[in-house]
């Protein structure tokens, strides 16, 4: 069955994107990333202190050949935001960019003004912009007609694990969405990735529910088994929801045989 | 001269090129961006960029995230 994600010109058969933060070292992050099938993988950019050891991050993600997604965490504003994105194009040498804009440190809520700005700018300059964004039916095709590639609005705020919260709007953005809708942010259960992808969504992006759970290689997996539970459930036409029981089997013709 | 270096002072030769530079602090390997006066400074230039009298270097470098 050929049902390839495509976004921009490149063609991934995982559903499941996944963050590399929060893992207690690389070795569990690298086992935990082969097992979830991941073929996008985001990353951060950071003024670091010099005299502290490389992480060998990269080696490792360059060797499972994954797409490589910086991201542009940390960014106040569309001016910072446009300024990390040149940094990473830099220093990975890929133009692929996850745009993310949260001045508010304590819900980690996308700034929509300054991401629709970054994001027609960034489009312009070349960049393939998946830009993370409120659950917003109108500011998701704003951001399509901009340009981006894809569009990843949160389910529940950065790290919370609470789910689909936005659900209503998410049905309402994938309904009218032209551009891959991978929805990011508060996935916490593989039950809400595979929900996620029943409604329609194209992808999930799972970072902190994967790299926290008592077994990360382990939840890895189970992410990666109900991504594809919920797109082929999606594929195979879910049955309509009714408010009165609908017999499965036959009522008639058996009880009657007692009289 | 005195420039800065990721918000650290630093004395260096006259002249001294930003490749000179990041070589001497083990920065020139995978996933490195440098700016100079907070303006990208693409790799290829790195050698052929003296630096000068206060100038500011900021070295990013890939981490984890999400």
């Amino acid at each position: 069955m050929d049902d390839t994600l495509k976004i921009a010109d490149r063609e991934f058969s995982s559903r499941l994107l996944c963050g590399s933060g929060k893992f207690a070292s690389a070795g569990v992050m690298e086992a935990a990333l082969a097992a979830s099938g991941s073929e996008i993988v985001t990353l951060a950019l950071r003024r670091v202190r010099l005299d502290e050891p490389d992480t060998q991050l990269l080696d490792p993600l360059r060797a499972m050949g994954v797409q490589l997604l910086p991201n542009t965490s940390g960014a106040r504003n569309a001016r910072e935001a446009i300024y990390a994105a040149e940094l990473a194009r830099e220093a990975l040498g890929t133009p692929w960019l996850k745009l993310e804009i949260h001045p508010d440190a304590r819900y980690l809520m996308p700034d929509p003004i300054e991401t629709c700005a970054a994001a027609e700018v960034l489009c312009k300059a070349g960049f393939i912009v998946l830009p993370y964004c409120g659950a917003d039916p109108v500011l998701c095709k704003r951001l399509e007609e901009a340009g981006c590639a894809a569009v990843m609005p949160l389910g529940a705020a950065i790290g919370s694990n609470q789910g689909l919260t936005t659900r209503a709007m998410l049905e309402i953005i994938i309904e009218q969405a032209r551009v891959p809708v991978i929805v990011d942010a508060g996935i916490g259960a593989p039950s809400h990735a595979a929900a996620a992808l029943e409604m329609g969504a194209d992808a999930v992006l799972v970072n902190t529910a994967i790299a926290v759970a008592a077994e990360p290689v382990a939840m890895a997996r189970a992410f990666e088994l109900a991504v594809r539970a919920g797109r082929m459930a999606h594929r195979s036409g879910l049955g309509a929801v009714d408010t009165r029981a609908r017999a499965s089997s036959p009522l008639a013709a058996f009880l009657e045989t007692l009289a | 001269m005195l420039i800065r270096l990721n918000g650290e002072t630093l004395e260096l030769d006259a002249g001294c090129d930003v490749h000179t530079l990041l070589r001497a602090r083990d920065c020139l390997h995978d996933g490195v961006a440098v700016a100079v006066n907070q303006c990208l400074l693409a790799r290829v230039r790195w050698e052929s960029t003296p630096l000068s009298e206060n100038d500011e270097v900021d070295v990013f470098r890939v981490i984890a995230g999400g």
